[in-house]
């Protein structure tokens, strides 16, 4: 028995024909086949004026961006340095999700500014022999670019991609690119507004972008095979259309974040996005713009515990800005209405290290243990730690007016 | 005082218990001076530790690799083998700052020792030299750090596997600069196991090219028979053998005892345990360092709780009893293995994870409760006794399987050869095949490129029409959504395993695993499962998922299902018949199947039946290796063939037994069927099969040393003081029949006849 029929007898697994299809005609993609000499793939390129409507936003959104508020969001400074012109919107379609050497990038969507136009462009590797030539231009494009734009794609994207560039052996990439991940920015605005922050949900929810018939990510490298194994090449459509459109996505999911990042507080309609916008700018410190947008996520907030968490923010912002009648106002309101154990013991600090009213603070830390023993436990032996110190401080008091008398 | 002890036990009435005693006399220690390439900070930092000169052994190891040569050092326990590695690794590192080494260990805890000795070197040599491990206890935001800066990487094949190489780009400053792969505890890797990570290798190999780094191996074993061979076929490349040893060892007694027979007719002996436990206790009871090894977790814990209840009366020794072994938490054997060294700990139970490279420094004592399995273990046992300049002892005590029972009868067989070969085979079917998956994954093959020694085309071409892979242009590139590395281990002793789920009390904890091929066997429903003495009672059997759950009972029967196992010889490897004789050994090809019919219920001790019970569970069948022999059986033919099967059966009982003591692997990793009339041979014929898919050459080194098998299980039958075969030798015999010793004797005696004859 040789090897081949014993690998056929005892490693069962089913059996398929090599359908060995012939160079698949793509003409109907309306792309062009390119070479260089690490060979050939294929290219798609299709241009789109600013005025084009991608859902309810146009492509000219991307012009208004203030990058300062996109480097807010993202957390990072090095945003505010993005040039529209120097900056390139990708993602990309692979073989698999699991990464490593053998996940392959077999197509990669690109759309950048210029002259006034969108440029969107799909390097496209027809079987695995053309991905050098296909990396290889997509390379020198992207040297000339100093920002990247992406939907998760520090973690999936951008890494996976520069494996392929070491596997086709490249020079490493030198320059320090500015990435900005979408899915982060929007992760911390909407994260409490929209069932997910997918990037069919952030179509669906913010950029209203309804997609005829679209493949599911998960089926696509499967699809991917079968095109290669049949060269059909209409199995390829649903694919790069797809990838079109989370190109433009992405261009109107900047314009959509500066829009939403840049609306001054009164004029916001959710509590949620008030609340996150908080969050962020306690995270940049800057207090006041804090305050006023959990001034107004308390206004909006539709149900006591959004209203509660707000207030307890707004009273910690106070407290550090030592505007105290200010926070002591709220933590009153929250240790009486609400029975808060963290406002007994904000109150009960306040009162014995700001105002030195020993009897006042004994009060709220008696009030605070009774709530935190029948709420929460883990709490109670802080406040008896306190009391016993406010015990000891009051005696000494005591003392020394006993003395003086 | 070791002296005091063995001159008791010479006149005490164990002494007859003695089946041997050697004294080893002191050896010297050799030296050479620091070879003059030595870089001057590495001279002064072993000056430091009062290391003038090194033994010859670490000088040659450093020229030969210095030279680009790779190398093996077969080298005693605590003979300074880790210098061999470490010096040559150092002195690179420090010349080209940019120099990196990968190190392999087979475990986790062996890695942790070795990291922190390198980590130390690396900060008296100015910081100079950055040692990480990275496995997967390694936290992830360390990760990137060790990727991009670590000089020697440290870490255990699985992760090589599993984490490393299929992420080799982002490795990539490693492997372009990767001068040298250190691979310690070579005999361990061994088997399946052992056919694996060869595997593994080639494929690291394969990226090396890729990166354009060729670096050199540096391997080292304990003793085995044959390193050269072995590192040869693990590595892919011929190495230089270092075995001579300069280190220095003071006089030491080896002493074999095996308890004594209890019952005669059924060959019972008394406890190994105990009798262990009584040795230990003369030792310690003399203030002596004792370590004592033994292979199971229950019968450690049991000597440790004895030790110490036996040490309470002479009051605070109790404290200075430890067990040590793999589960224990890292932190806890670091404080035993310190206690050791420092001499803080009287007595240590441990199984063989101290028999590894663990630094504890060497004791006075050794008693090894039963045969480690191999002749390399126990090698590695006996050397933990063993002081520069005291006398030390070693004893092993032998249980009363077949195994334990040839070696305390034979010790010429231990001392005469030394060690097993370890045996591996990397172009098993089943491992190559899964292992070129991975390696598709990790770069395209090129056409005509070859992966070890064989051409892979076959197999690439098969991967192409199960559509993993697709070839186009010269190029086969891996066309699949997965990961190839996560579904292939290579500690599995078989590729799918059915584990045990142990639900007493609502509970939910895997106990065991049993192979696919015995599971029906072992864990039917309504099967008894014994697990560390322990009975389980099978209530279900979950085929698809692989799962059996059973609960915790007390019943005083065992369950014995009958497998019927059918062999069909495929093909014929190599077979010795001559010409017109009746008798033949060979090795081939089967197709090995099993089916459970049914299962019987067996009281204890009495065997009676008390019930049975219905399986009903697909047939398996098995692709694999065997080796057979076949021969007529002169009998008178009024002998019932029902009385030659249960002669053969005991055969078969003993190849299985013996043939470990060649072939350096388990019986569990064997099977055997003994056939009165074979359909192929049309001889009475003893099969002895792989349990693995494919095998991993046990059948050809069964076949090329078959007479001394068969030599080695008749010698078994005649010492064994039994009457009428026992457990010891031919197996348990349920229907006590008095003729089946006698016809196990006739035929291996007539096997004999024919083995000396010289093959055809």
């Amino acid at each position: 028995m040789d090897l081949s029929q014993k690998l056929r007898r005892f490693v069962s697994g089913p059996e398929h024909m090599q359908k060995r299809g012939q160079t698949a005609d793509l003409r109907f993609l309306g792309g062009k086949e390119m070479a260089n000499p690490f060979g050939s793939y294929y290219l798609v390129e299709h241009c789109y004026g600013l005025d084009y409507g991608h859902g309810r936003f146009t492509l000219a959104c991307i012009l208004a961006v203030d990058w300062d508020r996109m480097a807010f969001v993202a957390k990072d400074e090095a945003v505010q340095n993005i040039e529209l012109d120097k900056t390139i919107f990708l993602d990309t379609e692979a073989t698999g999700l699991s990464g490593g050497a053998g996940t392959y990038v077999f197509l990669v969507g690109v759309g950048f500014v210029q002259a006034g136009t969108v440029i969107v462009r799909q390097y496209l590797m027809r079987d695995y022999h053309e991905e050098a030539a296909m990396l290889f231009d997509l390379y020198q494009l992207i040297k000339q670019f100093d920002a990247i734009v992406t939907f998760n794609g520090k973690c999936f994207d951008w890494p996976l991609l520069r494996d392929r560039f070491t596997l086709a052996r490249f020079e490493p990439l030198r320059k320090n690119y500015i990435h900005l991940d979408l899915l982060h920015a929007a992760r911390r605005l909407w994260r409490d507004s929209l069932p997910s922050c997918s990037l069919d949900s952030l179509e669906a929810f913010v950029l209203k972008v309804a997609r005829e018939r679209d493949i599911p990510g998960s089926e696509i490298p499967q699809r991917y095979f079968d095109f290669i194994r049949t060269g059909r090449g209409e199995l390829l459509v649903d694919i790069l259309e797809h990838n079109q459109a989370d190109v433009l996505s992405l261009v109107t999911l900047v314009g959509s974040l500066n829009l939403a990042v840049g609306k001054p507080a009164v004029e916001i309609k959710s509590d949620s996005l008030c609340l996150a916008l908080a969050r962020l700018s306690i995270q940049h410190r800057q207090w006041h713009r804090a305050i006023e947008f959990l001034q107004r996520g308390i206004s909006l907030a539709r149900s006591n515990k959004t209203r509660c968490s707000a207030c307890t923010q707004l009273a910690l912002i106070y407290r550090r800005l030592s505007l105290w009648e200010q926070a002591e106002e709220i933590w009153l309101m929250l240790a009486e209405e609400h029975g808060d154990v963290q406002a007994c013991e904000e109150l009960a600090k306040y009162y014995e290290h700001v105002c030195r009213d020993f009897t006042r603070a004994k009060t709220l830390a008696k009030r605070g243990l009774a709530l935190a023993l029948a709420r929460e436990p883990s709490r109670t032996a802080a406040f008896e730690y306190r009391l016993d110190r406010l015990d000891r401080k009051l005696a000494r008091l005591e003392q020394q007016s006993l003395q003086v008398n | 005082m070791v002296a005091q002890v063995l001159e008791q036990l010479r006149k005490s009435e164990l002494a007859k218990n003695i089946t041997f005693w050697q004294a080893v006399p002191a050896k010297p220690a050799e030296y050479c001076p620091f070879p003059s390439s030595l870089n001057p900070r590495i001279a002064e930092l072993l000056q430091g530790k009062g290391i003038n000169m090194l033994y010859t052994h670490q000088a040659r190891a450093f020229e030969l690799v210095s030279s680009g040569r790779d190398v093996v050092v077969v080298t005693p326990t605590a003979s300074g083998k880790t210098l061999c590695y470490n010096l040559p690794v150092l002195n690179h590192i420090l010349e080209n700052p940019a120099g990196r080494a990968l190190y392999l260990f087979p475990t986790k805890a062996l890695a942790q020792d070795q990291v922190a000795e390198l980590m130390s070197m690396g900060e008296q040599l100015g910081h100079a030299i950055k040692t990480y491990t990275y496995d997967g206890d390694t936290a992830s935001d360390a990760r990137q750090a060790i990727r991009s800066a670590g000089n020697i990487v440290v870490t255990n094949p699985d992760m090589l596997h599993s984490g490393i190489l299929p992420h080799h780009t982002k490795w990539m400053g490693l492997f372009e600069n990767l001068s040298y792969v250190v691979i310690d505890e070579l005999h361990i890797y061994r088997g399946v196991f052992g056919s694996h990570v060869a595997n593994v290798i080639r494929r690291l190999q394969r990226i090396c090219r890729f990166y354009g780094s060729n670096p050199v191996f540096i391997c080292a074993s304990a003793t085995i028979a044959n390193p050269g061979e072995h590192s040869r076929r693990l590595i892919g490349r011929e190495t230089v053998v270092i075995d001579e040893n300069g280190a220095p060892s003071g006089p030491k007694e080896i002493i074999f005892y095996n308890p004594p027979v209890v019952n005669q007719a059924l060959g019972i002996r008394r406890s190994a345990l105990l009798e262990t436990r009584r040795i230990a206790e003369e030792f310690i009871g003399k203030k002596i360092q004792t370590m004592v090894f033994t292979r199971a977790r229950v019968d450690l814990e049991v000597l440790v709780s004895y030790l110490q209840r036996s040490f309470k009366r002479l009051g605070d020794l109790t404290e200075k009893i430890r067990g040590y072994r793999g589960g224990y938490l890292p932190k806890q054997r670091r404080a035993i293995e310190r206690e050791l060294r420092e001499g803080k700990v009287l007595g240590v139970v441990s199984t063989n994870a101290l028999e590894l490279g663990v630094d504890i420094g060497s004791l006075q004592a050794v008693v090894i409760n039963g045969y480690p399995g191999t002749i390399a273990s126990l090698w590695q046992q006996i050397g933990r006794a063993g002081r520069k300049h005291e006398l030390a002892a070693a004893v092993l005590v032998g249980n009363s399987s077949p195994l334990n029972q040839y070696i305390v009868n034979h010790p010429e067989f231990v001392l005469g050869r030394g060690a097993e070969r370890a045996l591996i085979d990397p172009d098993n079917l089943y491992i190559i095949l899964s292992h070129l998956k991975c390696a598709a994954f990790e770069l395209p093959f090129q056409d005509g490129e070859s992966f070890g020694e064989e051409s892979v085309a076959e197999y690439l071409n098969f991967l192409v029409d199960q559509e993993i892979l697709r070839f186009v242009e010269g190029r086969y590139y891996w066309m699949s959504e997965a990961y190839p590395a996560s579904d292939i281990s290579l500690r599995s002793a078989s590729p799918d395993n059915f584990v045990i789920i142990d639900i007493t009390e609502g509970a939910s904890n895997v106990i065991g695993e049993v192979d696919r091929f015995s599971a029906p066997m072992l864990i039917h429903e309504g099967a008894i499962y014994m697990h560390e003495g322990s009975q389980y009672h099978v209530d279900e059997l979950d085929w698809e998922r692989q799962k059996a759950y059973a609960h915790r009972v007390k019943v005083d029967y065992y369950t014995d299902a009958n497998l019927d196992v059918d062999l069909k010889v495929l093909s014929v490897g190599e077979s010795s018949q001559p010409e017109g004789q009746p008798a033949a050994h060979a090795w081939g090809e089967v197709l090995v199947t099993a089916q459970t019919h049914l299962y019987k219920k067996i009281r204890f001790y009495t065997h009676e039946n008390v019930g049975w019970g219905p399986i009903s569970l697909p047939e398996q069948e098995m692709h694999t290796t065997a080796f057979w022999y076949a021969q007529e059986l002169d009998l008178d033919p009024s002998v019932p063939s029902a009385v030659v099967q249960n002669a053969l059966n005991g055969v078969a009982h003993l190849l299985l037994n013996t043939a470990p003591l060649e072939l350096m692997c388990e019986p569990g990793d064997l099977g055997v069927v003994a056939q009165v009339k074979s359909p192929f041979t049309q001889l009475p014929t003893i099969y002895v099969y792989e349990k693995y898919p494919g095998g991993v050459g046990y059948a050809k080194q069964l076949f090329d040393l078959s007479s001394s098998v068969l030599e080695r299980a008749y010698q078994l039958l005649m010492d064994c003081g039994c009457e009428q075969g026992c457990p010891s030798c031919i197996g348990p015999q349920v229907d006590t029949d008095q003729a089946a010793k006698q016809y196990s004797r006739l035929f291996l005696e007539e096997a004999l006849r024919h083995g000396s004859q010289p093959k055809a």
